[in-house]
């Protein structure tokens, strides 16, 4: 069951990139990985994705990188991963443009049920 | 030669005289005059020395001696009357000798005692000397009159001192019964010399009640008063300074917490004659130190919660997505043991993450699931997980319910916690010892709370960390524990309304009992 969509994801954790990578491609997804939002931003996108973020990061953090997007008129749906979904962090989150926020560790299916919500009206 | 003989010899003195009566009554008067003013002189010096008792006695031998010395001179004049008719001049010649002999000593005295006699202060200086006695005589009844002045001036002052002590003292007396706090003394055996009207409410007592007793004698718990003797006794004893708590009970309020600065007595240098005090009521503050520890440990907690789940999620996602990925690589079509077991552990993944979310929550004050749950099934369940590998171990396990129906209101995950870590901890207590016995207890108490106890025979834990066994970071098991386990366990005890605490017996293992409020079903009407 292969999707053609691409999935950027950006975690500094590696085992946690990596799983993530292993487990979306199992899932039949094309995943690009970055170890943190610089290393996302350098990179051109012309292509129809989605991005799976982590939250807690060196640097610019997830809901920043969230906000940049959306401020340079990125309609990219954005995933936002955190180990603490607070209320107010899930509200930060949404207001900065996120589209789901999911609180590890999760299953592959909760992650994928909310993949394939943004990705319903694709094509 | 004898009297007779010396007639006979000589001729009478008259005869060179040519017995002229003329020149002989001239001789004869002469020498009677001289002898008789002779004679009389000594008896002058026997009369003045029988007078005078105060003489030193060598100053009555020299009067004597000179009294004798002129008496001889009186007798050779008589002599020289006698020789005139009969001439005894042998026996006038041997009285002359004799004269001479008692002249030449009492001469040889007088020149011994010339310088001294120089040295005798004369009349004048002597008057002097009375006048200036009495001149100094004078003076001191002068001295003696201003003195007399003086004495009845100062017993007046001393009247008006006496009375200046008496409004000193009353003052004094009136401030230390308005003082709130307790004011005291006691002497050097402990018995009380003073206590305002503050330390007689402390104790419930009046004054007569208490007065020249010891605490052991009036307060009413004898550990307490113990402890209050052998404070004073240590600050008489070191003469110095010391702020004390001390614990007393009140008739009315219960037990209070005084903390009082007792400072030893005695003049300076001198010996230490007492102890006096005075005290603060600090119960109060005290509760209110210790509800701001609560808080501050729990808002530690908090901060700390977070951070372990942020570190322990980051694995725990990693392991679940494996997981996952693993099962869809083996398609939706295969349906075999590997499927099952790698579900398996994705479901006590999440059973981790369930575990830490609900601790975080908790410990940042956020909701928790409170149900009624049986504790001795709740116990069970979590020892099942706690003791996998314990009879590998070698470790015999004993679980035993006093009261298997013993329901409590417990977020169930969180006591399943504290179970958990109270076992492994009694299991890594014991570590490798050949006979290790662990016993896990569930029974509920008079007070209404249920208990759960975990004993081991390991080896105890030292009095030294006992006291700060809950706290964070603290850990008896060295590298290998970061002394977190107890301190949330602790905070989860707590936030359920009940308490946890360790039975420490050095060498005979320790026990960690905790109480949780039991639960008990409203009937319906």
């Amino acid at each position: 069951m292969t999707r053609p969509w691409l999935i950027h994801v950006v975690d500094d954790d590696a085992p946690v990139r990596t799983s993530l990578i292993f487990a979306l491609n199992a899932a039949g997804f094309r995943v690009a990985s970055y170890v943190d939002a610089s290393d996302f931003l350098a990179l051109e996108k012309d292509e129809q994705s989605l991005l799976i973020c982590d939250v807690r990061m060196p640097g610019i953090n997830g809901i920043e990188l969230t906000r940049l997007l959306k401020q340079r008129g990125s309609t990219m749906p954005v995933i936002l991963m955190t180990g603490n979904a607070s209320h107010a962090l899930q509200a930060e989150a949404m207001s900065a443009g996120a589209t789901a926020v999911i609180e590890k560790p999760a299953a592959l299916g909760a992650l994928l049920a909310e993949i394939a919500r943004v990705t319903a009206d694709w094509r | 030669m004898d009297w007779g003989s010396q007639v006979k010899m000589f001729m009478p003195h008259g005869m060179c005289l040519l017995w002229d009566p003329a020149l002989l009554s001239l001789h004869v008067i002469s020498d009677a005059l001289i002898a008789l003013a002779y004679f009389t002189i000594p008896l002058s010096i026997l009369r003045f020395v029988r007078g005078r008792n105060d003489l030193e006695r060598k100053h009555r031998g020299l009067a004597l001696l000179f009294a004798a010395f002129i008496a001889f001179c009186g007798l050779t004049h008589v002599a020289s009357i006698l020789v005139l008719w009969v001439p005894v001049y042998i026996s006038e010649g041997w009285l002359k000798a004799l004269t001479a002999i008692v002249s030449v000593v009492t001469a040889a005295w007088l020149i011994a005692l010339v310088p001294r006699a120089l040295e005798l202060p004369s009349v004048a200086s002597m008057q002097n000397e009375i006048s200036a006695h009495r001149e100094t005589m004078l003076a001191l009844d002068a001295a003696r009159a201003a003195l007399a002045v003086k004495v009845d001036r100062t017993e007046g002052e001393l009247r008006v001192a006496e009375q200046h002590g008496h409004r000193s003292a009353a003052l004094l007396s009136t401030v230390i019964e308005a003082v709130p706090g307790p004011i005291f003394a006691k002497d050097w055996s402990g018995r009380m010399l003073l206590a305002n009207k503050a330390t007689l409410e402390l104790i419930g007592k009046e004054w007569p009640q208490v007065e020249g007793l010891r605490d052991d004698e009036f307060l009413g718990d004898p550990r307490q008063a113990e402890a209050v003797m052998a404070n004073d006794r240590r600050v008489m004893d070191g003469g110095i300074a010391e702020e004390i708590e001390e614990i007393i009970d009140h008739p009315v309020k219960g037990r209070r917490t005084f903390l009082s600065t007792k400072v030893p007595f005695g003049q300076m240098g001198d010996e230490i004659k007492g102890v006096v005090g005075v005290s603060v009521d600090i119960t109060e503050r005290k509760q209110l130190a210790r509800d701001l520890l609560h808080v501050s440990r729990r808002s530690a907690m908090g901060e700390m919660a977070t951070a372990i789940a942020h570190e322990i999620n980051q694995p725990l996602a990693a392991i679940t997505l494996y997981l996952d990925g693993s099962v869809a690589l083996l398609g939706a079509d295969y349906e075999g043991p590997l499927t099952r077991s790698l579900g398996l552990a994705r479901e006590q993944c999440l059973r981790a993450g369930e575990i830490i979310r609900r601790i975080r929550s908790f410990v940042s004050g956020g909701d928790s699931v409170m149900r009624r749950e049986n504790i001795a099934r709740l116990v069970d369940e979590a020892c099942g997980l706690a003791l996998l590998g314990a009879r590998e171990r070698g470790v015999t396990t004993d679980i035993v319910h006093v009261e298997p129906d013993n329901s409590v209101l417990v977020d169930r995950v969180q006591i399943e916690q504290v179970v958990v870590n109270l076992v492994r901890n009694a299991m890594d207590a014991m570590g490798d010892a050949e006979s290790a016995a662990l016993r896990v207890e569930t029974s509920y108490r008079a007070d209404g709370m249920a208990m759960v106890s975990v004993s081991d025979s390991g080896p105890g834990i030292s009095a030294e960390v006992a006291g700060r066994l809950f706290e964070p970071f603290v850990s008896t098991k060295g590298v290998k524990g970061m002394g977190i386990g107890l301190s949330i366990c602790r905070t989860i005890i707590e936030g359920h309304g009940g308490k946890i605490w360790a039975d420490l017996d050095a060498g005979t293992g320790a026990t960690f009992r905790f109480t949780l409020p039991r639960h008990t079903l409203v009937e319906a009407s």
